[in-house]
């Protein structure tokens, strides 16, 4: 956060206007200031204040009850489930999700012909809305009508990916949220190909460093700050994850794509408990918090 | 993108073959693709990957209802429009789209306006509370929107503006402005500071200044931010799910959620015809400023 | 500075406001308490607010009829969703702003229970009884008992939903079998008519709705039970009769394999499209069924069947969505008033026809109506003995319990039923500690 020098800065003449204008930049802070507390910190604060009550709808009145509601859902297997359920999708997607921004970029990078017009294709995904995404998803694989039954069929392949499958939706669910959010990250590590020392490659080539060697040598080092942002991009937003898998599977079936935040809205809007809701905000918080940091630690800055 | 095509530096004995002429003769893709295979298999993985699911979806919506059970496959046999047409006739259609336009069209308004504002004060004045603030603009950019859903609804009933235009505004600019303030920051800096510097000498107020100079100079990072905020809030699901229950207050993306099941026996094209008409406002600003998002995208908000 | 710390000001005032609106009119009226129930004077007009839950509950005559018979009455109709109206009803009523009736799902009117904020309406009740005998008379049992709490009335359900056996006759003739009586003929039948490309049972395993449909009530017509709280005993031998039931159907491949994906719709849509020959269905979407198929030659109805020797503990249920009574009520007479005219003959017979079924006995012995649903002759005398589908405080969180325990024992065709029988009785059970 040292990006504003004083070099940058306007320098002061002592004005009576310019000092009037000391309190400006203020002025100019102010509207976003005011809007970000009230829509975001305040209800934050709110929230982590709430898990200290029991306030759900069955009852009269809102009694302070310590750590009750944080012994109560952490115990609690269905949101040990969510939890589950949720690590195997962040980290599905982020392994494979990396892995294929990766590779398209290189693809694009490489092509030498059209760049723009795929590039411009490959980011319409993340256009998309989530309930599109999962509108569209769940009709590729409904079992009547679907393309992937389809294709399967002409193929001759007996069993394909259901939603009905508890395994199988998981699967369709990670499919449909790479889909969904990696072109953001396509354009992310496309940008950081571009920014490549080329000099670098060129040494290493009559070092007579082949394909794969410049790859790793090279390539990959300088790629170390788009991969940590592709990496953040992809955690942070399959861990919230919510929009795509409501309309998908809603969670199901039998929870098995019940994912932090599709718990943490049906106790909130089925069980009327919002205590235990903001408990889980409280995690997804935590969770998000932790891992930026440790992502940071990993791939430190070098700005 | 001319650098990606540059022929290696040590051509293989066969390229030194006087084969100018004919190579000439070929056209400039079917050169790249000879000799860039794996890249072109790779994009047309990715082409496939990206498009299939849209071209599925598009198949569906002009296909008659029953043919998706007994006739599946991409071209219709008897292609109809009869799914638009009862997505149009659809009860309140209109009033869903237009609700997502009033949203999607003021909160980018407001959150372009905020932003600028406060990205200006942030790229060029150096100011007590300035790391303080500047953390308070970057850490909600940690906060999940999806965990704000729960305190916030308590918020909103008890302050009476659920199913309100006001709540969701509101709430949309200030989720949107972190990012965009970021990106204007970003953007600001580099704008020379001799400009400002110029005209306050000929007595420009930093208003005017702002007005005059910071923000006609800041087109392309506006756009940027103005397409990001459009996308955000046009695709934006769980708030007005979570905040609105009039039929009067739904949006493109709540509909569409909601007509998977209030359909009855699922009506495959009609949802897949809404599904597309959701997702063309959005696609036809990209293609309208695809040049300018992709590079605003690339650059500023990749910082 | 001073600009600074006005800004600060300015803030810490926003978060004030915010948190000050918390604590508002907590319990501003005492529900539960008896009122007064007596007319207005002749010359005051009196305004009534009312909720309805659905767009489709409301009188075609928007009121016409009962605005000419009492002038000085000025009902305001609003259509709240039902899914929505027990919250946005606690609301309102803290601001002072309640109307003075509301329809909501009967099992979600716990909140409302829990809460306070409900009349007790026996005066209206005794107002009623006494000068519209006819009208009072007519109602079955069941309106009043859907929405009572702890004994205490609290509203009237002038529409009830009520579900039955429903099979193809044609197909069932076709393989020679008896209409099923038992679930255990049920799982026979559905077994034999399962072939290529046709189910022999429908059935909804995903989370959509409320599982009181799906197991709630063919759990208690297979004998099941409810301690006082309204818990399910789920380690019942009725519970795991229930249980071993799914798991029959999905062993036998009698239901689809998506079953466990498959909401109400797809359930209906299976039917209607010929391809699943039985389900439990809803008396409200016969007349759909009726467009499709032929009543009589391809589908019937018949009561819910009952577990193999536990006739005696059968029990047919039902569900409402009764007008409740807000405690703010100024006007109980007059409230009154609207409630006889919502579950008058004229408008439960208009709503019967095209949508829920009535809960008046007038209406559903009435020819003209039985005419146009010929289907319900022969449920009558079954009808008139069902009684209100028990619930619990916390029936939302029954109903999460009951669709996990529903959707372990269909993903899992094999496990040992009692063994998650058990597993979700505890947590069941931990509801009441």
């Amino acid at each position: 956060m040292t990006q504003i020098d004083a070099r940058q800065t306007v320098p002061r003449r002592r004005s009576r206007r310019e000092r009037g204008e000391r309190f400006y930049p203020y002025l100019f802070l102010a509207p976003a200031i005011v809007l970000i507390v009230a829509v975001l910190a305040y209800p934050v604060l709110k929230g982590i204040r709430d898990t200290f009550f029991r306030i759900d709808l069955y009852q009269i009145g809102e009694p302070f009850i310590g750590l009750e509601n944080y012994i109560e859902v952490l115990r609690d297997p269905i949101f040990l489930n969510s939890l589950t359920r949720s690590v195997v999708f962040v980290v599905a997607t982020v392994v494979v999700g990396t892995a294929m921004s990766m590779a398209f970029a290189l693809a694009l990078h490489h092509i030498g012909f059209g760049t723009r017009a795929f590039r411009a294709v490959s980011l319409v995904p993340y256009l998309v809305s989530g309930v599109a995404s999962g509108v569209m998803f769940r009709f590729l694989f409904t079992s009547e009508g679907g393309l992937v039954p389809y294709v399967m069929d002409v193929f001759g392949i007996e069993s394909s990916l259901s939603l009905a499958s508890p395994a199988q939706a998981m699967i369709i669910v990670i499919i449909a949220n790479i889909w969904h959010i990696t072109p953001f990250a396509t354009l992310i590590v496309l940008g950081g190909l571009q920014m490549m020392n080329k000099e670098m490659l060129e040494a290493a080539r009559i070092d007579g460093a082949n394909s794969w060697q410049s790859f790793t040598a090279v390539v990959l080092p300088s790629l170390a700050p788009q991969v940590a942002l592709t990496l953040v991009w992809l955690t942070f937003a399959s861990f919230n994850i919510f929009d795509l898998i409501m309309p998908l599977t809603g969670g199901g079936p039998n929870r098995a794509t019940d994912v932090l935040a599709i718990y943490m809205y049906s106790l909130g809007f089925t069980e009327l408990n919002y205590s235990k809701a903001s408990v889980v905000m409280v995690c997804l918080l935590v969770i998000n918090t932790a891992l930026s940091g440790l992502y940071l630690k990993i791939f430190p800055k070098d700005d | 993108m001319t650098t990606l095509s540059t022929p290696p530096t040590r051509s293989g004995p066969r390229r030194q073959s006087p084969v100018v002429t004919h190579r000439a003769a070929r056209p400039r893709w079917a050169v790249a693709v000879r000799r860039n295979w794996l890249a072109t298999a790779a994009i047309v993985v990715l082409m496939v990957w990206t498009l299939a699911p849209f071209l599925w979806s598009v198949s569906a919506a002009f296909t008659p209802r029953l043919e998706i059970f007994t006739d599946p496959g991409l071209i219709p046999a008897n292609p109809t429009i009869e799914a638009f047409r009862t997505v149009i006739e659809f009860d309140g259609f209109w009033r869903y789209l237009l609700n997502s336009a009033i949203l999607a069209v003021t909160s980018t308004f407001f959150s372009v306006i905020v932003a600028a504002m406060a990205g200006y004060a942030f790229a060029r004045y150096a100011f007590r509370m300035r790391h303080l603030l500047l953390a308070l603009v970057l850490v909600p950019r940690l906060v999940p929107r999806v965990s704000l859903v729960i305190p916030l609804y308590q918020i909103l009933e008890r302050v009476g503006m659920l199913n309100t235009y006001t709540a969701l505004i509101v709430i949309y600019t200030a989720t949107a402005v972190p990012l965009a303030t970021w990106i204007m920051a970003g953007f600001i800096r580099a704008v020379p500071v001799e400009l400002e510097e110029a005209a306050s000498i000929d007595g420009a107020g930093i208003v005017t200044r702002f007005v005059r100079i910071i923000l006609p100079l800041s087109i392309p990072a506006i756009v940027t931010v103005a397409v990001l905020g459009f996308r955000e809030a046009w695709n934006e699901f769980p708030f007005v799910l979570a905040f609105t229950s009039e039929q009067g207050m739904r949006t493109m993306s709540y509909q569409l959620f909601l007509l998977q099941d209030t359909l009855g026996v699922p009506d495959w094209p009609v949802i897949q015809a809404f599904s597309l008409m959701s997702i063309l406002p959005v696609l036809l600003i990209y293609l309208r400023f695809e040049k300018k998002i992709v590079s605003g995208l690339m650059g500023g908000a990749l910082k | 500075m001073r600009r600074g710390t006005a800004l600060a000001a300015g803030l810490t005032a926003v978060g004030l406001g915010l948190t000050a609106c918390g604590s508002g009119s907590g319990e501003g009226n005492d529900g539960g308490a008896p009122a007064e129930v007596t007319p207005a004077g002749e010359d005051e007009t009196v305004d009534i607010t009312i909720w309805f839950g659905r767009e489709d509950f409301q009188p075609a005559d928007g009121f016409e009829s009962f605005n000419a018979e009492h002038p000085n009455i000025n009902v305001t109709a609003d259509v709240i969703p039902l899914e929505q109206a027990p919250t946005d009803f606690i609301r309102q009523y803290r601001a002072d702003d309640a109307p003075d009736i509301l329809q909501a799902p009967f099992e979600s009117a716990t909140v409302l229970y829990a809460q306070d904020v409900l009349m007790d309406i026996t005066p209206i009740k005794e107002a009623w009884a006494e000068e519209n005998p006819e009208n009072y008379d007519a109602l079955l049992d069941v309106a009043w008992d859907v929405a009572e709490w702890d004994g205490v009335p609290h509203g009237v359900a002038t529409s009830i939903g009520s579900i039955w056996l429903t099979y193809r006759s044609d197909w069932l003739d076709e393989a020679g079998l008896d209409v099923p009586e038992t679930y255990d003929d049920v799982l026979a039948a559905a077994a034999e008519l399962t072939e290529d490309g046709r189910y022999g049972f429908a059935y909804p395993g995903s989370r959509d709705g409320t599982p009181m449909d799906r197991f709630m009530r063919p759990f208690l017509a297979m004998g099941g039970q409810v301690d006082d709280a309204g818990t399910p005993q789920l380690d019942s031998e009725a519970g795991v009769y229930a249980l071993e039931f799914l798991q029959e159907l999905v062993r036998s491949g009698a239901v689809s394999s998506e079953t466990l994906a498959w909401g109400h719709a797809d359930e209906r849509g299976s039917f209607i499209g010929s391809s699943s020959a039985m389900f439990h269905n809803g008396m409200n979407i016969m007349p759909e069924i009726d467009q499709a198929l032929e009543y009589g030659e391809q589908w019937d109805v018949a009561p819910m069947p009952y577990r193999p020797g536990a006739e005696d503990e059968h029990r047919a249920t039902v569900r409402a969505w009764p007008y409740y009574v807000s405690a703010a009520t100024e006007h109980p007479y007059e409230v009154g008033l609207v409630l006889q005219y919502l579950a008058s003959a004229e408008v439960q017979s208009e709503i019967g026809l095209r949508y829920q079924s009535p809960s008046s006995a007038a209406v559903l012995h009435d020819p003209a109506f039985l005419e146009q649903q010929p289907w319900l002759e022969e449920l009558l005398p079954a009808v008139e003995e069902m009684e209100a589908l028990p619930v619990h405080q916390r029936q939302p969180e029954v109903h999460e319990i009951l669709f996990d325990a529903t959707q372990e024992v269909l993903q899992n065709p094999d496990a040992d039923a009692a063994a998650v029988a058990a597993t979700y009785q505890a947590q069941l059970d931990a509801l009441n500690e």
